[in-house]
This record gives structure tokens, sequence and C-alpha cells, in this order.
């Protein structure tokens, strides 16, 4: 009996330590390299019996595996066929930005006004909310993070979620700023169908005119300083990415055509449920898409039952960039499922994979940095023993960002082993 | 012909003769004791009866005698209306003429009114009003009542029409003389609906609140018919005597429509349901309810749908239903429903008649809209001995037509009502109107069109053959006419003066050219206008370009076309899950018969005429059954008024047509228990359903399926998020114990209140006085006698403990704790209790109570011992069931089949359903899913869905399907441009696209309040 105190009282103090949230790793000490792997590169090619290596948390080599010499590795691993991915990246979402939805004192994704694109998220981003080893455990290592709200609602950073504090975690500042293009119709909960939104031509306007004065504002020799309109020029000169929220064909028109006129230069469509009706317009205009999750009910009546799966198919077919992505901060953990959706309705698995990793990166504009398993790239990847794509065989046996091995433990688990125990199983 | 030109020119009556006088200098007053004699009329003396050559005599506003040989008594006034018709004038049953205007009470979000603020000994709620009287509200309105004569009406019911439980509506003739006489019938009927309208009290806040008032009224009311109450309510007291009267049911829609005809019949009352025009969805069970129906033609504008990104905005649904809206007349007709038109909805009576015309041209007999303006509607209101038909002795209501009442070109010219004579313009205008032959000496061949009002006719002259026409400006001054038009280059102007022969409608006269030549010219009456052109192959052609498609079930995209019929199938060599204790059976046989599982094995029998699936590769499982949904029902699912709404129920507002039932069965969903949601501690009853598309709403349901009642804990109920019913108790946990403490407590006693009633003899019981039923009571009642079942809403660990505890201490188990995302927490005590779970299977982070929450949750209390589901609460999550199991297989290490089982048996355990549900077992309902590959999977699809041996779903269909809507939507689409070309009138798109995006519990609808 004695024993089983002492025993349940040691449990107890693992336990409670353990409850919190997990260090993070140290810089990559030595040179690592797995061989007897199933690399997906995630620019849609696989290589099979590969052998990746990363040193100093960069890859440094990533091919078939006979050619590589293992002697330049401090630490070579034979992972006897598992799989390496790139590190999933969320295109958009406010991981690090709330903590519980229904508590304001633990949102920082709404910042108040119409126009806040000097607003940078990243000042935001609690490298210690209990909710982001959550996400990072199913293999989510990076997301662009943004907020809610206003016209124009902020400039997303880009941050990988192993860090001490938001200047660790900051992969690139001021990826790009978010735009909600205004709605043509409203959904009128009073009258229960939608109705002409009245101001959507003022609305515009009001668009048109914070572009131009950045531009008017860029090309002045010398000026007073304006943080809003400071924050937006590199938008025209395409340094800082648009990114644009609309969804009905009308809106994307206008949106991408207003945009075009007014001289922005990144413009990235977002949210884009009917995009997929308007390829060539999109093709011709050379404008890449991130669409949200794939597992949505259409939202015309008259549509097909499936078309908000069957839309990435569609664009991968018309040869647009896009990716996926989950803007709810802890249900970004599904990523991964979100574009397994896409497989079920016509994509192949490593096309639904570069929705997640290489086309992220692109249409970023970090492919220089991360997003795929490429020499010169940031080590930041998972090794799975199955698919991760699909809930049947999504097991994550480890996961790096840079180069360092990160700890896969969260709030989640710690539950699940504390009661666990309690109740013997 | 040089030029083909378009003219169109005025012909102007001036007052020289033909004066238009105002209604007070021609009045005459029925006290002048004359006799009217109408004589050379085409008289409607009723729907069914015309004498052509009628004459009508009247006399202090009734009629004396109706016929084609009246002797006319001396002295009479006499009409000569040669030419004219005469129609009973018409009765509308739905009208707040004179009545005054009502002023919604002060009320808000924020704090619930709970009880009637007016002080009176009247019912406890104010949307209960059975004491106002429409004929004490009652003042005349001459500008209203004009709009109602104009058009041709004499008599309308009118009354206040707002609340829940109505008062009486009174019958009044249109006079604008006399109040005293206006009033046919003082209380000629009693009325309810399913609104609340414009009550400031916070309760009912929802649709089904509104029908759970009206059940207990009704129980309230028999109740207070007992002697020695010692409790006035005054509004009771008039309920028990309108009882009487003919009694109306306002329903803004189909399927409130038969919601009301169901509460009626519950308490032996056949209402008279007031429609809204959209009957034609649901002809056959509207057949069923044996109701008259008064019915709105105010059909809607077409949309203006020209640009395609616009038409999108449009759904199949409100296409089809506004094609159909017009054969909404002739479809109830047919279908021998006794029904009433009323010009309810029309913001502009001149509508009313292009609407009238419109439902006849769609198939309406003439005389079936005569009788549903006149005879129908008087017999409703008990008043057709008296109104409604011109026969001795009858209310001399009628109204004088230049031609009958379906002709367009049609004029009404006085109408007379209980001895009043109105004048819309004067008796003794010919009808000029029609097409003439038109000849001068130079020009034969052509025709002149005269059209227009009486008063104030267009005209333009064309050849017979081609479109070419002349400008013509054209003046008359008493029979003379002077015209002028711009014939051609060669002639120049052109001008015409002349006679007319009002009486044999002959046109002649003298025409100078430009060039001062003279010559003669005249016009024949040939035609009346209606006839133009129009040769039978081209009205055939028109018909057929007018027929509307058919009617689908829902009547909107993916409705089916046809009755589902029930199959025999075997599905072969399939991968079967049982989720049975025998598990997954690789390359077994299921066979389907009668809507049942007939037999699983290796090598069954391929029945003659059997419908053989090869199942290879692919895997068969039972239908799954989602234990916490808010899908299909209508009116707002929290009834979030008081804490305990246990009287209000699902079951009374399930809407069949709602899309999202389609999209479950896409995703394999087979069944669902539609529950209250959770804004109050104690909601209301469940509706078990089946997702049986295209049924009605009660064929949804699943019969004797055992009661379930929601109950919720935490943050929702105790108002935490702000926003609404601030002032309302409980704000605590604590709280939250001691309402429903006192739920139980009061059934308790409610029950020993009965046992004792019930256990009196009868000569005991004449002495007592019977328990008044109380509906909220009789439900908490049923949980402690084990007959109602608790799904309760709860996440934290402390509540549920609460509640089991406070279970235990009334007796009963909890069934269900629905969400329970602490369970793991406390699955030793659940288990001990006896309590099931339904889970979420990874929501968390939404709010404080779920940040403990897990996605292991489901994984330790299966472990634990309790029978665990998983549960959508949304239509979304609800559409992949199979999807939530898969993350609890990712998470939580289980088998795959007991993940699985999750979504299936565990379920139907939960909700009592697993002797008929929840595996394939020889026996059970044949309520299958066949998917192309392993369910968990996230890449496998649905290939088809049955329900009791009924294919409701099938991805090849679906595709079908899908081509179907995108033609059906293209030929309305086309239609509806034509209208637009055509000059109909349109407005503008979008309309309603009606799909809600997500059901949950918190979703709390104002909209559908009034």
């Amino acid at each position: 009996m004695k024993n089983l105190l002492i025993i349940a009282t040691l449990l107890f103090v693992v336990l409670s330590a353990s409850a919190q949230i997990p260090t993070p790793a140290p810089a990559q000490s030595e040179s690592v390299l797995y061989v007897n792997c199933v690399a997906h590169v995630g620019n849609g090619k696989v290589i099979k019996n590969a052998a990746v290596g990363f040193v100093d948390g960069k890859f440094t080599f990533v091919q078939e595996g006979s050619s590589v010499s293992k002697s330049a590795f401090k630490k070579v691993i034979d992972l006897k066929g598992n799989h390496i991915y790139p590190g999933f990246i969320n295109a958009r979402t406010d991981l690090g930005l709330v903590e519980t939805n229904a508590v304001l004192s633990t949102k920082d994704n709404a910042e108040t006004g119409k126009f806040r694109p000097h607003v940078s998220t990243a000042k935001s981003y609690d490298a210690e909310n209990m909710v982001i080893p959550t996400v990072r455990s199913n293999g989510i290592l990076m997301s662009n993070v943004t907020g809610k709200g206003g016209v124009i609602t902020n400039s997303s950073c880009l941050m990988q979620h192993d860090a001490w504090n938001w200047e660790d975690a900051l992969v690139k500042d001021n990826v790009g700023i978010w735009l909600n293009w205004p709605q043509k119709y409203k959904w009128s909960w009073k009258q229960n169908k939608y109705e002409v939104n009245k101001d959507y031509e003022g609305n515009v306007n009001e668009i048109k005119k914070i572009f131009n004065n950045a531009k008017a504002y860029g090309n002045q020799a010398s000026k007073t300083t304006n943080l809003i309109l400071e924050s937006m020029v590199p938008t025209l000169n395409g340094t800082k990415r648009t990114f644009v929220v609309a969804n009905g064909a009308k809106e994307i028109m206008d949106a991408v055509n207003t945009l075009k006129d007014l001289g922005v230069a990144n413009i990235v469509l977002v949210g884009a449920n009917d995009a997929w009706k308007m390829t060539a317009f999109l093709k011709t205009n050379d404008i890449p898409v991130m669409l949200g999750p794939l597992k949505q009910l259409p939202n015309s009546q008259d549509e097909d039952l499936k078309i908000m799966a069957k839309r990435a198919k569609i664009l991968q077919d018309a040869e647009i960039l896009y990716c996926i992505y989950r803007s709810s901060f802890w249900d970004g953990r599904n990523l991964p499922f979100s574009a397994g959706i896409g497989v079920a309705y016509g994509l192949t698995k490593e096309e639904a994979l570069m929705a997640i990793t290489g086309s992220v990166a692109k249409i970023l504009g970090v492919d220089d940095q991360v997003g795929t398993l490429e020499v010169g790239k940031d080590a930041t990847f998972i090794i799975t023993s199955g698919d991760p794509l699909d809930y049947l065989t999504h097991k994550m046996e480890s996961a790096y960002i840079q180069g360092r091995e990160i700890n896969l433990d969260d709030h989640h688990k710690q539950l699940d082993a504390k009661y666990s125990q309690k109740h013997g199983q | 012909m040089k030029k083909i030109i378009l003219y169109f020119f005025f012909l102007l009556i001036t007052s020289v003769v033909y004066g238009q006088s105002t209604y007070d200098d021609n009045k005459v007053h029925s006290n002048e004791n004359l006799v009217y004699a109408f004589i050379n009329a085409k008289i409607h003396v009723d729907y069914q009866i015309v004498l052509n050559n009628g004459t009508l005599l009247i006399k202090n506003g009734k009629v004396i005698k109706t016929g084609e040989e009246v002797v006319i008594p001396k002295g009479a006034v006499v009409l000569d209306l040669k030419g004219k018709y005469i129609y009973p004038s018409f009765i509308d049953l739905y009208s707040t003429y004179g009545m005054p205007k009502l002023k919604k009470g002060e009320s808000s979000r924020d704090n619930t009114v709970f009880s009637n603020p007016n002080g009176k000994a009247l019912g406890w709620n104010m949307a209960v009003k059975p004491e106002v009287d429409a004929i004490d509200l009652f003042e005349l309105n001459s500008d209203s009542a004009e709009k109602y004569l104009e058009n041709g009406f004499g008599v309308v019911l009118s009354g206040q029409r707002d609340g829940v439980v109505r008062g009486t509506n009174v019958l009044v003739d249109l006079n604008d003389k006399s109040a005293n006489k206006s009033v046919i019938i003082g209380k000629a009927s009693t009325e309810v609906s399913l609104y609340k309208g414009k009550s400031s009290q916070t309760y009912p806040s929802s649709k089904m609140g509104s029908i759970a008032l009206l059940r207990q009224t009704y129980l309230d009311a028999k109740w207070y018919n007992q002697k020695g109450l010692n409790y006035t309510d005054l509004s009771l007291e008039v309920f028990n005597k309108n009882r009487e009267y003919p009694k109306f049911a306002e329903a803004r829609g189909y399927l409130d429509l038969l919601r009301l005809d169901r509460i009626g019949d519950e308490f032996g009352d056949q209402y008279i349901l007031i429609g809204a025009g959209d009957e034609f969805n649901r002809i056959g069970e509207i057949k069923k309810t044996n109701a008259s129906i008064v019915v709105p033609i105010n059909f809607e504008d077409a949309f203006e749908v020209k640009d395609p990104m616009i038409a999108d905005m449009v759904d199949l649904g409100d296409l089809k239903a506004w094609e159909l809206a017009p054969y909404n007349l002739s479809m109830l007709d047919e279908a021998d429903i006794e029904f009433a038109i009323t010009t309810n909805g029309h913001k502009k009576m001149s509508k009313f008649w292009i609407h009238l015309r419109q439902a006849v041209k769609s198939g309406l007999s003439e005389q079936s809209a005569l009788k549903a303006l006149t005879y129908t509607p008087a017999k409703l209101v008990n008043a057709n001995e008296t109104i409604g038909a011109l026969r001795t002795g009858m209310q001399a209501n009628f109204f004088i037509s230049s031609t009958s009442i379906f002709d367009k070109e049609n004029q009404i010219i006085e109408n007379w009502v209980d001895g009043n004579r109105f004048q819309f313009s004067d008796i003794t205008i010919p009808d000029l109107r029609g097409i003439y032959d038109f000849k001068s000496d130079s020009k034969s061949n052509l025709r002149l069109v005269v059209s227009g009002s009486i008063g104030k006719v267009k005209a333009a002259v064309k050849p017979n053959k081609d479109s070419t026409s002349y400008t013509l400006n054209v003046t008359l001054r008493g029979n003379d006419i002077k015209i002028n038009y711009d014939a051609d280059d060669e002639q120049g102007l052109i001008k015409l003066v002349g006679t007319v022969d009002l009486e044999k409608r002959q046109w002649s006269g003298v025409g100078t050219k430009e060039d001062g030549s003279t010559f003669n010219w005249s016009a024949t009456y040939k035609k009346a206008l209606e006839e133009e052109d129009l040769s039978a192959e081209a009205l055939a052609k028109e018909k057929q370009k007018y027929k509307p498609g058919a009617v689908w079930f829902p009547n909107k995209s993916y409705g089916f076309k046809e009755i589902l019929k029930t199959e025999t199938v075997l599905i072969k060599n399939v991968t079967v899950w049982t989720c049975e204790e025998q598990g997954n059976l690789e390359k077994t046989s299921v066979k389907i018969k009668d809507g049942k599982i007939v037999a699983i094995g290796k090598d069954l029998k391929e029945d003659k005429g059997i419908k053989i699936i090869d199942g290879t590769g692919k895997h068969l499982t039972p239908g799954m059954i989602d234990e916490h949904s808010h899908i299909s029902a209508s009116g707002g699912f929290n009834e979030w008024a008081e804490s305990n709404s246990a009287e209000v129920r699902i079951g009374d507002v399930l809407d069949p047509d709602e899309i999202a039932i389609y999209y479950q069965l896409a995703g394999g969903t087979t069944a669902a228990q539609i529950l209250h949601g959770s804004a109050n501690c104690i909601g209301g009853q469940s509706g078990l359903i089946k997702l049986r598309w295209g049924s009605n709403a009660e064929e949804l349901k699943i019969k004797d399926a055992d009661g379930f009642i929601k109950f919720a804990l935490g943050e929702n109920v105790k108002k935490s998020s702000g926003g609404y019913a601030q002032n309302q108790f409980p704000r605590t946990r604590s709280g939250v114990e001691q309402v429903d403490k006192d739920a139980f407590t009061q059934g308790k006693e409610y029950l020993a209140a009965w046992e004792k009633y019930n256990a009196l003899s009868s000569k005991e019981k004449l002495n007592a006085i019977e328990p008044r039923r109380n509906l909220e009571l009789e439900a908490i009642g049923e949980i402690l006698e084990k007959k109602r079942f608790i799904t309760c809403h709860s996440y934290v660990q402390s509540e549920i403990n609460m509640l089991m505890h406070l279970a235990d201490s009334f007796g009963f188990t909890l069934n269900t704790f629905t969400h329970i995302l602490e369970g793991y927490k406390v699955a030793d005590k659940m288990q001990a209790h006896g309590a099931g779970a339904s889970t979420f299977s990874d929501w968390w982070a939404y709010k404080t109570e779920v940040m403990d929450a897990i996605p292991y949750n489901a994984k330790i209390m299966h472990k634990a011992g309790v029978v665990v589901a998983l549960n959508s609460d949304n239509d979304n999550e609800g559409s992949n069931l199979n999807l939530l199991a898969s993350k609890v297989y990712k998470y939580g290490g289980l088998t795959q089949v007991e993940a699985f089982n999750m979504v299936t048996i565990n379920p139907a355990k939960l909700l009592h359903l697993d002797h008929r549900m929840g595996s394939i077992k020889v026996g059970k309902d044949a309520d299958l899913v066949l998917w192309d590959g392993n369910p968990l999977s996230i890449y496998s699809t649905v290939l088809k869905t049955y329900i009791d041996g009924k294919c409701y779903y099938s991805k090849d269909e679906n595709g079908k399907k899908l081509n179907e809507i995108k033609k059906e939507r293209a030929r309305i689409i086309e239609k509806m441009i034509g209208e637009e070309e055509g000059g109909g009138s349109t407005k503008k798109a979008p309309v309603k696209k009606k799909r809600q995006t997500v059901h949950e519990c918190m979703d709390i609808e104002m909209h559908h309040l009034e």
C-alpha cells in the first residue's frame, strides 16, 4: 500500500511536471542522414528508397539513396521504409493569436478599425499558446498567421511552431496584407435570404482610395510618415502579397480586375468558393488561389453536392497554382485531412500534398526557403509510418523544424495519459 | 408602304357629355325606398347560373328578384346594361379592413419578459388573446374600402389577426356610410396561428413554442370549464365560448398549414386553413386534411436573371415555385379541395386581377374561380344565405362590368354594396374598344385597334397582314371625332374629322391630306380585342410554352420525381461491417427485401428478378445514426424564453424539405435525433427521424420510437456569452441544479396529484377538481416514470456528476450525456450510473468549458464501459459521420470496428433503436450504405444509401439529378427572361438561397417569431 502510494505520488509529480507546453528543441548540433525512406518532396515528386540529409537546419541531400556518402553525416538512421514529408504549412489561420475563442481576453486576432494593414500579427503570436502543440503534433509545422475582420485585416506573418518567443518563431515577417472584398450579396438573417448589398460600390471605392493613396504616398519625395500607407506601399511593388478574400464569382472578378487596375502586384485569391467556375479568368490573370476546407457543403442548393471537394481538382486540371488552408486556429490540425478529401475527389496524393506544402510556399513567396524537401531549404519535415493525409494511416513518428527534432507532446496527450491512468486503462 | 412604323394615339373623351362623376353626387341611399331595375345584362346569379339577358331588381339593398322575364314594377329606376355583366360582389376572408394598426410591444433579447404585463384577469401569455373581438375595434374606413370596391369586392372578413390564439373576426360589407349597417355577422369566426405577433412577452420564442402554447391553451380551457375553481381567466372563458364559431388557422406556408391541421385534429377542430399559395408543393397531403383553404394569389414577379451570375443567386426551388404558383388553384381544384381566394398579399390590388386571370389561363375554370370568390367564402362563414349570390332576399352586393371578368380588357364600372352605389366610370359610356375595319378612299385593308380603358381609350391603325401602322392623333367630342395622322412620306400629315355612332360602334367622316385634297373614311367594329391573332394552333403553342415542370418531392434541387419503391437487392461479395459481435465479414452477401435485411451469407440464392449489386472491393455498412442533429427543424430549435421548456416538441416543426437531409444521405447517414438547442436548462422533446428525403414531415418520424428530451448544462444555459436573457435564472452551475431539481420536484407532485385524482371513484370525481394538465410537467413526469429519456448537453465533469446525483435522487437514469467533452474525467461514474455518451470527435478551444476537451475522450469512455456515440451538431459534420469515427480511430487507437460502431450501433443503442437499426443483422431495417472503400478512410465515398430498402441516394443517380437540375434551371430561366423581355413585371434577383450553413446548439432565431 505504501509502495503504491509512492508510485502514485511519483506519477502525479511526473504528470504535473509534463502538464505544460513542451520545451522548444535546441538548434541542430550534428548532421543527420535518414536512409531507406520514401521522400515525398512536396513538388509532386516521390523518391523511393531515398536518403535525406540535413546539416545546421538545412537539407544538404535529398536523393535516391544509392548515391549518398554516408560518412559525410554524423548520424545515419535507417527509416525502414517510413515516409518523409515536408512539414505542412497552414496558409491562413489565427493559430497563436487565440486560446479560448469565447474569451475576449485570450483573443488577439481581431484589431479594431476598417483598415489595419500596418498591424503585423507576429507581435500577437504567443509561442506558448497551448493550442499550438496540438496542431503541430499532426504535422502542421508552420502557419501564415492572420486574423479576422476589417476591410484590411492585418499583415500576416509566417511562423514556425517550435519557439521560445515570437521572434524565434518568425520565418517571414509581413508576408502580405489581408483584404476582405465586400460582398455583393449579403445574407439577411431577418429575411432569411440573400439581399443586394447596397453599399457594395461605396465599399469598393474605399478600397480603391486607400490603394491610390498608398501609391501617391509611395511616390512622394518627402513625406510625413503614415504607418497605414507606408505598410501598403510594398503591395504595389510586389514585395508584399495582397491576399484578397472573395467567394462569389462576381466578387472574384471585381476584386481581381480592380486590384490589377490599381497596380497591385502580387494578388492571391482566398476563399474562392466560385473560383472553379472561372478558371480561364484566373489563368489569364495568373492569380493563385487559396481554398478553404474541402469538406464543406455547397453554398447553393443547386450545386453538385461535392463541389467544394471537387474544386481542387478543377483548379489542378486548369493548371492554376492553389493551396488549401483551414482557418480556425484549433482546427488547423485537420489540414492534412482536408487535402486528403481532395484525393477522394480526383487529386493524386502528391498533388494533394503540394496543396499544403510546396504550393503554399510558392503562394506565400517563401519557396526558396521552405515547403519542399530540397537541398538548401529549411529541414522542416515529418516522419510518418503511413500516409498522413488519411485518418486511417496518419501516424507521426517524429517531426523536425529547421533541423531540430521537436517534442510532439501536447495538452491533449497529457490529459489522455493522466486520465487513462486514473481509469486504469 | 415604305416605312414600317408603330404608332399609338389617344382618344380622349371629354366631360361635355360623358362627365365622370364623384361618388357622392350620384350616391343613392337605400332609405329612398326605390326599386332599381338592371336590365339587359348578362347576370351571374351565382357561380353557376348565368342569365344571358337578365333583369335584376333590388330595393333597400336587398335582391327582390333576378330572372330573364321579370316584370319591372312601376316607378322603378331602370338602368339599361346592354352588353354588360353583373356578378355577385366578391368576398375576401382575410382582411384587416377597419382594424386599428397594431404596434409591437417593447421587448429585447437581453431580458426575458416572463409574464403578461397587462395586469388584467386575462391569460398568462400575450400571444393568447381570444378576448379581442374585431367587432369592438371595427371602424369604417372609406379609403381602404375603395381599394376593395373598385376591384369587385363587397364583403370582407376582418380581424386583428395577431397572436397565436386570436379572437373573433367580423364579417362586414364595404359600405362607407354606416358601420352599424356594415356588420353582417358580428362574430363570424375565430382564429389561431403559429405566429406570436406583436406580443412583447418573450415566450414563445420559436414556432414549436407557439404550437405548445396553442396546445396548452386548449387544455387549459378544458380545465377551466369545471366548477369550483375559484380562479378567473377571461381569456380562457372566451376561448371556450368561441369554440362554436368557424375556426380559421393562418399558415404562412404549406408546411405550417399541415402542422396546424394536425393540431386541430388533436383537439377535434377542423380548421379552415389560411394558406400561402404554395399548396402545390404537397397537394396530396393537403387533400388529406379535409380542410377548406383560403388561398392568396399574389404570385411572385419573375426575377431579372439575364446575367448568368445573378441567375446563380436564385435557387431552383424558387424558380419552380415561381413557375408553379399560378397553377396552384387549378391543382387544388383538380384535387377537389375546397378553396376561397383572398387578395391578401397584394400590395397593389390591381395585380389581383392580373393574377386571377393568370390562374384561369393556367387551368382554373372560370366557374371555380367565381365560386372561390363568392359561394365558398360565404359558405365558410355560414353566410351563404345572405351573400355570395343574387337570389331573392339576399344582400344586393354586386358589381357591373364591361365584359366578362376574365377578359383582360374588362373594367368594373360600378359596385353596389348594401344599397350603396359606387361608380368608377360612367355606366352609359359604350365600350368602344375592339378591332375595326378601317377604310378610306385611298386606303383599304386597314384595321383600327382600340384598347385602353372605357373612359380613356388608346388606339392604333394597322394593316391587316403586316405590322405596319400609322400615327393617329384622335380627339372625340360628344360623338364628333378628330384624327390626325402621319400616313407616310408621300402624303404627309392627314387630318380626319367625323362622328362615331356609339351604339353601332361605327366611325365615319372626311379626311384631308396635306395637299388639301379630301377623302371619305370609315371604321366598322369587327371583333373584341382578345380574339386578335390567336389561332387555335397558336393558342396550343402558347399553352405548351407555358406548361410548367412537374412538382418534385421536395420541389427543389435533388427532389424526387416519383415516389421511391422498396427494392429487393442482393449485394454480393462485399466487405460487411456488421457492427455486431462478429465484426467484419469479408466477401459476403446481403439480401434485402420488403425494407428488411433478410439474409447474410456467403452463397445466397439469386432469386428471380432480384437486383444484383457486385460488391467486390466495396464495403457495406449499416446506415449511420446521428445522435445529435439540428437539421430539418423550422422556426427555431431553441425555445429559450424560459429555463424549462419541456413542453415543446421538435416533432411539431420538422421540415422534410430541408436540403440538409439529402446532404446527410449522401454521406451515409440514415437516421438522426433532431434535438432542441442548448439555450436553456430543460429544452424540448426530440424528433427521431429517418432521413426519408421526399416524404412528408410525419413520414420522417420513426414510428414507436421512445420519447427523448434535451437537457443542457454549463455556459450556454447560464448565458455566459451574454447577448440574451441576462435576467434569466440560472447564472451559475449550482443554479442549474436548482432549476432541474425544481422541475423534477414539481413533476413528482404533478404525477401524485393525478394519481390521487385518478384513484377517485367516478362519483367522487364529480365533486373533485380535475388537476390541470400541464404539458411541461407531463414531460418531466414521463422522465420520472422512465417513459421519456434525457439526452443532456454537457461539458465539464462537475455538472455531469451533479446531474447524475440528481437523477439518482429521483430514481431514474440519465440516458445520454451529449457533447460530454470531459466525460473522460468521470467515465467511471458514468459507467456506474449507466449513462451513455455522445461526443464530438475533436472539437475544442471554442469556449472555456471545452479547454480540456480531448480527441481521446471517446476512447477513454469506451474503455471504461460507457456506450459511446459520435455526434455532428451541424449539417456539415453530419454529412460525413464516418470521418468522426476516423478521428477517434486515429487518436484513440481503438479497433476500426470499435470506432465505427460509434456512428452505427452505439447511437442506435442510445436512441433505443438498436432492435431495428445500427447493425447488419437479419430482421433489421434495410438501412444500408455501400462504400467504394473502407468507410474510415478519407478517400472513400458513398455509392448508395438505403433506408427501409429504398435507395434514397445513389452516386450515379445523383449525377443524373444534377443534369436534370441544370436543365430545369435553364428552362425556367429562359421563361423568366421571356417574361422580362415581354414586359411582364419583374424584380431583382437574388431571392432566397435558404440553406443555412450550420445548425448548432446555440443558434437562436429571432426572425421567425412574428
